[in-house]
């Protein structure tokens, strides 16, 4: 019996997940400031889905989300909420001007419009999103804006917008797939003699990509190697684009040759592919070189399978001291 | 005897399991779409524009706007961020008088004075920009990351501008 209960001490053990202390929230970062409070759950290991709203919803659904609007300064704020039109235009998500709306904003509300937020506080807001009926198939964009002006009476009165950008799918049945190509790698010199790599990117998939990544150096004068290198100049890129990134290394390469393999994730998504370049000794681009591509590189999922074998070692622990306990009993009769 | 161990180690086992299963530390939720959603941890996004005075503009002069912090909290460990701050005037509209005039946006071009970025981030210094356009933008590589700059604007010359005050907005957004 004593075998048993040490048995289930030891299973819940291992069971019952680690106390977490309810950590003390952070202090708010300065100005106003807007983050989303949750996501959807099949979007947990999606990196995008924890800064933006990304989903894809059937016509004639609702849902919401909640959103935190944060106050770092000294004095109360007052703070409008509203929805606005953006676009995806050049690699960059742009904001339109003012309350300017599309069709994705005049589906948006705020359970709050107008507030005022103490200093150091975060006022929790419900965003809805109504997707009508009969609305069409496709991607579109809008952002959630929280909005602070300077107090100033004469001149030019400054104000500060800060959002969270919304990538909406509407359509039937399961999302649209995510698909981008790296095109080509071109090495170049820019005039304080330091090198750059541009990638061409396409987006070959039906939803808008934000891409970052790094760049890897291998086999290169005396089998050097460099890197990992990060991009620099990142992408947002609507479906059916074509946009740069650029990353920019240490400028005390040599030239080259080398096998340059760039690494470029957008969601859940990557994609990696290399090309031989060689950097030019002096400012100027040397020709692109076609970049072949690997094979896709799923995101690694670190939280799961770690639960898992913690059930599974739990539940052995709970069978075996079961089984121990079982059988002495019967040999004491 | 038997019978009742195992019914304790049963219930003890479900006990376990429903705690096993949680996302996260704080209660599930669900609304009609998507029965289940996740608490996001990571911070805010902020803009920061603390103006010490008014702000006047000055034909042919680029004059410096307040500083400007960029705080970008939502950055943890293994997530990478973006953002792009966008930069827009309005009409400058003259404030009163007989002569009223108003000076448009297209006349207004806008910088940066880059600044420095803290904790991590590679920016991309935007050119200038006439009216409205992207400023600056950041991938975001580092927990809190910060990027400190100071925007200019300059007012192009003005052939027979009407005297008086003119007021309008110039308006950063971050997203």
């Amino acid at each position: 019996m004593r075998c048993l209960v040490l048995g289930c001490v030891v299973a819940c053990a291992l069971l019952a997940p680690a106390t977490r202390t309810e950590a003390t929230a952070p202090p708010a970062p300065p100005g106003v400031g807007i983050k989303l409070l949750e996501g959807p759950a099949n979007g947990i290991d999606d990196p995008r889905a924890h800064s933006y709203v990304v989903d894809h919803l059937a016509p004639g659904t609702t849902i919401s989300r909640k959103l935190g609007i944060s106050n770092g300064g000294q004095t109360a704020l007052d703070v409008d909420l509203y929805p606005a039109a953006a676009t995806i235009s050049g690699g960059v998500f742009v904001v339109a001007e003012g309350h300017t709306s599309n069709e994705l904003a005049s589906w948006i509300s705020f359970s709050v419009e107008r507030a005022t937020i103490a200093p150091g506080e975060t006022m929790p807001v419900t965003m809805t999103i109504v997707v009508p009926p009969g609305a069409s198939a496709g991607e579109r964009y809008a952002v959630a804006l929280a909005e602070a002006k300077s107090a100033s009476t004469t001149g030019v009165t400054l104000v500060s917008r800060v959002g969270v950008r919304v990538y909406l799918s509407v359509g039937p049945g399961g999302e649209p797939r995510t698909a981008f190509s790296i095109e080509s790698l071109t090495a170049s010199r820019d005039p304080s003699g330091q090198p750059v790599v541009a990638a061409i990117v396409h987006n070959t998939g039906e939803r808008a990509v934000d891409l970052s990544g790094s760049l890897q150096l291998s086999n290169g004068p005396g089998s050097l190697s460099a890197g990992p290198f990060p991009v620099r100049i990142t992408a947002t890129l609507a479906p059916g684009d074509s946009g740069d990134v650029y990353v920019a290394l240490d400028q005390q390469l040599p030239d080259g040759p080398w096998k340059a393999t760039l690494s470029l994730t957008s969601g859940l998504t990557t994609e990696t592919s290399s090309a031989q370049i060689t950097f030019p000794s002096g400012t100027g681009e040397a020709a692109p070189s076609s970049a072949t591509p690997s094979a896709q590189q799923p995101r690694k999922d670190h939280g799961r399978p770690a639960l898992v074998l913690v059930g599974a070692a739990a539940a052995v622990a709970l069978t075996t001291a079961t089984i121990v306990g079982v059988r002495r009993r019967r040999r004491r009769r | 005897m038997k019978i009742r161990a195992i019914a304790a180690i049963s219930a003890i086992v479900i006990a376990c399991a429903g705690s096993w299963v949680e996302v996260s530390p704080m209660a599930a939720h669900a609304d009609a779409a998507e029965p289940v959603q996740f608490d996001v941890a990571s911070g805010a996004l902020s803009i920061s524009q603390t103006p010490t005075a008014g702000t006047t503009l000055v034909q042919n002069t680029a004059v410096q706007l307040p500083q400007t912090v960029v705080t970008d909290g939502r950055n943890n460990a293994g997530r990478t961020g973006a953002w792009t701050v966008t930069i827009t005037a309005s009409n400058l509209v003259h404030t009163a008088g007989a002569d009223s005039a108003t000076i448009g946006a297209d006349q207004i071009t806008m910088d940066e004075i880059s600044g420095a970025v803290a904790a991590g981030g590679t920016i991309t210094d935007e050119p200038a920009v006439v009216g409205t356009g992207a400023l600056v933008s950041i991938t975001g590589d580092g927990i809190d990351s910060t990027y400190t700059y100071t925007p200019t604007a300059q007012l192009a010359s003005q052939t027979k501008p009407f005297s008086g005050a003119y007021v309008g907005t110039i308006t950063q957004t971050v997203a």
